[in-house]
């Protein structure tokens, strides 16, 4: 499933600490010491130099950042082919198909030869060294400064670093990120290639399984894998689209293990995790449970109804609406289980002993108080302010800019008055080809009811002092009719039309465009956002922002034999840890793996979550799984393992301690979910989909055997 | 939960029993065949006579029916256990806003505080087989449906001899395979029965819904009443012990009880029926039902309380149902006794020359059963259901007999007035007009749905087409606004003034009830007919599988005193899940919620995370007390409240539930997913300890803690 990709939120911040054997999302570059003593113990065969290496080929020269980073996927043959998840290509293949013959989503899909490969529309990156610059970004800071100062002088540096990498031509950018919350600045360098074609890809019945059903669960049985190639020009380098592209010869690929996974075995996982919020204070813990998740939860259910609804219709709403129903209900869940792991675990409580004990160390001595005496202060006034704002911006990305057609009109706001007329020429005919991908799945009706919800949303739960004044002005007006509300600005913009709006871009007016209601109505929402909460936020931030850093480098200080690992931020890391089971509930043990009896119990025919092709449920009753079967005769479909992952690293890679790929991470555990906050070694575990089963899938059922030839098979 | 009390489903559904043969620990064994069984193989400790020996004092003479449910006597001054869901109406009917025992519980720690209930408790005093006298005169000679009225006239005669040999007994005669083996029974009837410990809701019912059908579980689903006997306790022949250190997961256990209802041995076509008709029809309409009445009372908490109870009924059936469905899909029950039949038609065609037209006639039979079930069954819940058909349906009756009489028949008609004015009233209501009018279009459109075009003439008088849902539902919104039954209060006025003034009244309903009134009457008399003509086929495949196998036959559940034994067990209900045997404190604290269907009370709560409880009541490799308990025992609906005994047959559980794959077990029971589920007895002391400190009922069983 879609369930690990990245979710881009606007993350509250905070900071609290913790560390755990298995915890971690560790840097590349810094596999040593401490880290890897503990990855000797768990059973890792590889040196430090055969996982990364800048100028010898290693493990990281196989893991590729799809597109900024929405997921993660790994090389696996010398002809550039690359495995990600079913749900990281979903949207790829979902526009690629189309009713009928060429419903690829429903269908599956498989190039028999390398010319039947289908341009995906992603492109992937390779990481090609990372530099440790802070010595160069903190250069020109001191603790004087205004945050504002601070911010200005770190974008300069940064700026600069990564403008000496840069090259445009070649495909290769510079990246700079901060860590342990602006203790420390890396700079990344990638290589990206542009053009990447889609493979294969099993039908949506197996690749999304279980569906939003068994999303976030286990036990699993999800077939969650597609397959795209890297394709470079002649000279093996970068290139945009071409026919004449060939295969990308990597510097390294993952051979495939056939051997098996037993319980205990070493596993770890190379990807791009987007974000965590490991250092999240008990403040911040407070307003996500109390606050800002209900909300969420209900704003998104809300969506979701009316989805249903209309997808119940026919098979064409289905298609249109599969992707973004998936994508507002990944987090749906999500954002529930995380509120029930929070409370369950009481981690308010457990942060709020560690802030507790930071501040007793931190007034222990004058040096430190000076330093560090304010911090936890900091830290409540600073969330005192943030939670009277951060409501409004919540709303606005998840109610307001949940309105498809108000999201669609920001892209409008582009043109603009003072533009010469060739100009806005060239920005209307970017709009007008983007009119064609967001007219093609979208239902006006559907749109209207939700506009409706939203803005009842909005009204209801914000305070008024927040809201534009010209909307309450229209709600009071239409005496809090929202479908009133809501049917008068569909009727009235031309932006719900696809007609109309490609009508209005071949003579693109800005007068005209004002006068939208829809467009009005985003202008309004957003400028009154600008004018009177946002600033409100930066300014909580600001104080945050210094309170976190202050944290975390005290933290370091205070436990000076303490490896830490900086939360994630979308760039690679790694996690080690083993295969392993867990007791999810009193009374109740999930064993580490399952197996093809697990996915026929589940079928259910005609179903939309659990049905199985025909030809699937003939192979698997024949129980022919030849090399794929597992010493027990079974066919293995799922593992788990203690890893620590989150959202990004769907498509990630997970490796054996031979340095084999045994399996594709999807998914991690409803149990668990509070995993972005804090890490549960007894209960968080990562799902992947067992390499043997994707290959069973390739060779026996779709018949794509010569693409398990190009691969190099360890049995 | 009333989860296992007896489910009444499709009321028209044919009364069949067969045989069972007896593998390993399958079976409620009647008592008449515990002889044939070797429970100290099984690991039974005590003498087999000390359950059961005609003429003697054994356990059995321990156990009571409850109404719908089983119980055990306790103590010698009466006290009975049963489970908390048997006596949940009755403790909410004793309670009020301000004495709220139902959630805060009941103790009466005295005999004057017990509060009286009408709850009935029998017991099981003898039986004899009277197959003999009840089949005399059933010949082949009688149509199938004489043979039945034949039989129900003997059973009646019987029963009247019988009760005036013993004026004051129970006399009842059940009947243990059709057309085959009666058995009559004597009942001793006590008939003041009083509440003595009621836990709070949060903690007999905790889990609710969500956890109903389920393991693992984490409700005290028990409860404590005393027997009287003319104003006095009344003093049992025979009380259980009770053992307060419990099992360990494989000790021995059993189980007596009442079960209500099995089929193991009804035709593999009775399967078909279930599994293609009757299982999926009635919970997608219930599924739907539920679905309609929390639309209904969304955001009003006056009708979500009003619609409580209905839609936990509701959806106990169609969550049983759901069940089912899965574990026949899940299992080959239906293959294997597709197979298994194939071959006792090949025996019966060698060996067996008479009876070498009773399984095809069987599939016959059902073929054509089949083929009207699913209209006949959504008919009967669109009469159920709509109040306006049913009026209007009973007025076309009435009319209709009225027109055709002439003056003095007419007069004579009238006469029975009060009687017609009853049976109009009994349909003619609904919960809301709302749920009225969503009913009626829904069932409308369902049966629209079946293909087999019963809703063809009434799509033609409301003018539709092929309709969507929502077209039927605004053609039916229509009709219904406009119809003069709406205004139930001005209609029944008329009908109590006078039954012809009622029946004149002409509407366009009148004319849809007369469009389907023809086809309910031709597919009941063929529902009849088959029945009828099964029930004599039945006796006659028994006969085939006897010759066949020639093994003991244990019949079907049918309510009265049965045995069934088997071990404490752990289990995989689904790949890669293992369940442990017993639930502890833990899963409350994990489970418990400040509201919903997890509810606990902080100062429970608290108590569960603190007290320190004695070393028998724990887990014997956690450190946590025991709270429910599972085990591969045969049991069904009608089993709740059943003791659970111990290889001495002292009481270490009561029985209350089974989990979710063993819902089929009505169909077949199977050691891979057959699991019931009791509360543990340590769990009920803990509560009675702890939770309530009801210590004269403690003190009455002799337990120290």
């Amino acid at each position: 499933m879609k369930r690990i990709y990245l979710m881009l939120v606007m993350i509250v911040a905070g900071i609290g600490f913790r560390a755990q054997a298995d915890e971690g999302m560790w840097l590349p570059h810094l596999i040593q010491g401490q880290t890897y003593d503990e990855m000797v113990k768990l059973g890792i065969k590889l040196t430090p130099e055969q996982l990364y290496d800048v100028n010898n080929s290693s493990v990281k020269d196989a893991i590729v950042r799809l597109g900024r980073g929405f997921c993660t996927g790994e090389i696996i043959s010398d002809q550039g082919l690359m495995l990600t998840n079913h749900h990281c290509g979903f949207g790829a293949i979902q526009k690629l198909s189309s009713p009928g013959v060429k419903n690829y989503l429903e269908n599956g899909f498989w190039a028999m030869k390398k010319s039947d490969e289908l341009y995906a529309g992603f492109s992937v990156s390779f990481l090609q060294k990372i530099e440790d610059v802070t010595d160069e970004v903190y250069k020109n800071l001191s603790e004087d400064m205004s945050y504002n100062d601070r911010m200005a002088a770190i974008r300069k540096a940064s700026g600069e670093i990564a403008k000496r990498y840069n090259d445009e031509e070649k495909h290769i950018s510079g990246t700079v990120k901060s860590f342990f919350e602006g203790n420390k600045y890396y700079v990344f360098i990638y290589l990206t290639f542009p053009d990447v074609r889609l493979v294969g890809t099993p039908p949506k019945s197996l690749g999304k399984y279980g569906g939003e059903t068994d999303n976030w669960m286990w036990p699993r049985h999800t077939c969650d894998f597609s397959m795209f190639r890297v394709y470079a020009g002649k000279d093996n380098k970068p290139a945009e689209y071409s026919e004449d592209n060939v295969p990308y010869k990597p510097k390294h690929h993952l051979p495939v293990s056939l051997k098996g996974i037993k319980e205990g075995d070493f596993a770890m996982i190379f990807g791009y995790p987007g974000s965590t919020d490991r250092y999240l204070t008990s403040y911040g813990v407070n307003y996500a449970t109390e606050k800002e998740f209900p909300s969420r939860v209900k704003v998104r259910r809300n969506k979701l109804d009316i989805y249903e609804k209309y997808m119940s219709m026919n098979e064409a709403n289905r298609l249109m609406y599969a992707s973004k129903y998936a994508g507002v209900s990944n987090y749906w869940k999500n954002f529930m289980g995380q509120t029930r792991g929070l409370k369950r675990l009481n981690i308010e409580d457990r942060k709020r002993k560690e802030e507790q004990a930071f501040n007793t160390w931190a007034n222990a001595s004058d040096d430190r108080k000076e330093m560090y005496g304010n911090v936890i202060n900091l830290y409540e006034t600073g969330f005192e302010q943030l939670n009277n704002y951060k409501m409004s911006q919540v709303y606005l990305n998840e109610a307001i800019f949940g309105i498809e057609a108000l999201a669609y009109a920001y892209g409008f706001s582009s043109l603009n008055g003072e533009m010469t007329d060739e100009e806005r020429a060239e920005v209307a005919a970017g709009l007008a080809e983007e009119a064609e991908a967001h007219y093609k799945d979208y239902i006006p009706m559907l749109d209207q009811e939700v506009c409706a919800a939203m803005l009842t949303h909005y009204y209801n739960d914000i305070p008024k002092d927040q809201q534009p004044a010209k909307f309450i002005k229209l709600v009071e007006k239409n005496k809090e009719d929202f479908d009133k509300i809501a049917a008068k600005i569909f009727k009235k913009s031309f932006l719900v039309d696809k007609d109309k709006t490609l009508k209005f871009l071949e003579k693109p007016n800005t007068k005209k465009l004002a006068k939208d209601p829809m467009y009005n109505l985003m202008a309004t929402m957003l400028s009154n956002y600008f004018a009177s909460v946002r600033g409100q936020i930066t300014k909580a931030n600001e104080s945050l922002a210094k309170a976190k850093r202050l944290y975390v480098k005290g933290l370091m200080e205070m436990n000076k034999d303490k490896a830490y690992a900086s939360d994630a931020n979308s760039t690679m890391r790694f996690t080690y840890g083993s295969v392993k089971d867990y007791y999810p509930a009193d009374a109740v043990h999930y064993d580490y793996f399952t197996t093809m009896d697990g996915v026929l119990e589940k079928y259910v025919p005609g179903d939309d979550e659990f049905d199985l092709p025909k030809n699937f449920i003939e192979l698997a009753k024949k129980r022919e799984y030849g090399q794929y079967a597992d010493k027990d005769g079974d066919l293995h479909v799922c593992f788990l393992s203690n890893n620590d992952i989150t959202g990004g690293n769907s498509g990630s890679p997970v490796i054996n301690a031979e340095g084999h790929l045994i399996g594709t991470a999807f998914d991690g555990n409803w149990e668990a979910m509070s995993g972005d906050i804090a890490f549960e070694p007894e209960l968080q575990r990562t799902i992947s989909v067992d390499i043997r089963y994707t290959l069973w899938v390739v060779d026996v059922l779709s018949g794509a055997g010569h693409l398990v030839e190009e691969m190099t098979v360890i049995k | 939960m009333k989860r296992i009390l007896l489910l009444l489903t499709a009321s028209f559904a044919v009364i069949v029993t067969a045989f069972t043969s007896a593998v390993q620990e399958e079976g409620m064994y009647p008592l008449a065949q515990l002889g044939s069984l070797d429970l100290q193989k099984a690991g039974l400790e005590i003498p087999q006579s000390e359950i059961y020996q005609p003429g003697k004092v054994g356990l059995t003479n321990a156990l009571v029916q409850l109404g719908g449910c089983t119980g055990s006597f306790i103590s010698e001054e009466g006290l009975i256990i049963t489970n908390h869901h048997c006596v949940f109406s009755a403790v909410a009917a004793a309670s009020t806003p301000k004495k709220n025992y139902l959630d805060n519980g009941f103790y009466a720690a005295t005999n004057d505080e017990e509060i009286k209930t009408s709850i009935p408790c029998r017991i099981t005093l003898s039986f004899d087989d009277v197959s003999k006298q009840v089949l005399d005169g059933v010949t082949s000679a009688l149509s199938a449906e004489e043979q039945q009225e034949k039989i129900t006239e003997n059973i009646e005669a019987i029963t009247e001899a019988e009760e005036e040999k013993y004026p004051d007994l129970e006399i009842k005669i059940s009947e243990m395979f059709v057309g085959k083996y009666y058995t009559l029974f004597r009942y001793k009837l006590l008939d003041d029965v009083r509440l003595v410990y009621v836990p709070p809701k949060a903690v007999g019912k905790f889990g609710g819904e969500t956890d109903n059908w389920m393991w693992p579980r984490h409700n005290a689903d028990f409860s404590i009443v005393r027997a009287y006997e003319n104003g006095k306790p009344y003093k049992p022949e025979r009380h259980l012990k009770i053992d307060a250190n419990g099992t360990k997961e494989n000790d021995f256990v059993f189980i007596l009880g009442y079960p209500g209802r099995t089929y193991r041995h009804f035709p593999a076509q009775y399967l078909t029926y279930q599994n293609d008709h009757l299982l999926p029809v009635i919970s997608e309409w219930f599924g739907e039902q539920i679905e309609l009445m929390h639309q209904d009372a969304a955001g009003d908490k006056a009708k979500q309380l009003q619609y409580a109870g209905r839609i936990a009924s509701l959806s106990n059936t169609e969550k049983n149902f759901r069940g089912k469905l899965q574990g026949l899909r899940r299992t080959t029950i239906l293959e294997d006794r597709y197979a298994n039949q194939a071959k006792l038609q090949e025996y019966a065609k060698a060996n067996m020359a008479d009876y070498a037209e009773v399984i095809p006639r069987i599939e016959e039979l059902y073929q054509r059963k089949n083929a009207i079930a699913d209209d006949f069954i959504l008919l009967n819940q669109l009469y159920g259901n709509s109040g306006v058909l049913s009026a209007a349906n009973a007025r076309n009756a009435l009319y209709n007999e009225y027109a055709s009489l002439d003056g003095p028949g007419k007069k004579q008609w009238l006469a029975g007035e009060e009687g017609m004015r009853t049976s109009v009233r009994g349909g003619y209501n609904w919960r809301t007009w709302n749920l009225e009018k969503r009913f009626t279009a829904a069932l409308i459109y369902r049966i629209g749905k079946t293909g087999n075009g019963t809703m063809n003439e009434v799509y033609d008088i409301m003018g539709l087409e092929n309709p969507s849902k929502s077209d039927v539902y605004k053609t039916v919104s229509e009709i219904w606004e406009a119809s003069k039954y709406a205004d139930r209060d001005k209609m029944i006025k008329k009908l109590d003034k006078s039954v012809v003034s009622f029946i004149k009244v002409k509407d366009k309903t009148q004319a849809i009830a007369k469009a389907l009134a023809p086809k309910i009457d031709e597919m009941s008399s063929e529902w009849r007919a088959i029945s009828a003509e099964l029930s004599t086929l039945m006796p006659k495949l028994a006969d085939i599988k006897q010759a066949y196998q020639d093994d003991q036959f244990v019949p079907d559940a049918n309510s009265t005193l049965r045995l069934t034994y088997g071990h404490v067990k752990g289990y995989s209900p689904a790949d890669a899940v293992y369940n442990d045997p017993y639930t502890t404190l833990d899963g409350i604290i994990e489970k418990a919620q400040p509201e919903g269907d997890y509810y606990m009370p902080e100062n429970f709560l608290k108590k569960y995370k603190t007290v320190t409880a004695n070393d028998n009541l724990k887990h014997p490799t956690k450190d946590q007390v025991v709270v429910g308990m599972l085990y591969n025992l045969d049991t069904t609906g009608g089993n709740s409240g059943s003791p659970i005994l111990n290889a001495k047959g002292e009481l270490v559980g009561v029985n209350f539930d089974r989990a979710f794959s063993a819902t089929i077990n009505d169909f077949e029971w199977n050691e891979s997913y057959s699991r019931s589920i009791g509360v543990d007895i340590r769990y009920v002391l803990y509560v009675m300890k702890y939770i309530n400190e009801a210590d004269a009922v403690l003190d009455e069983l002799g337990v120290e803690l």
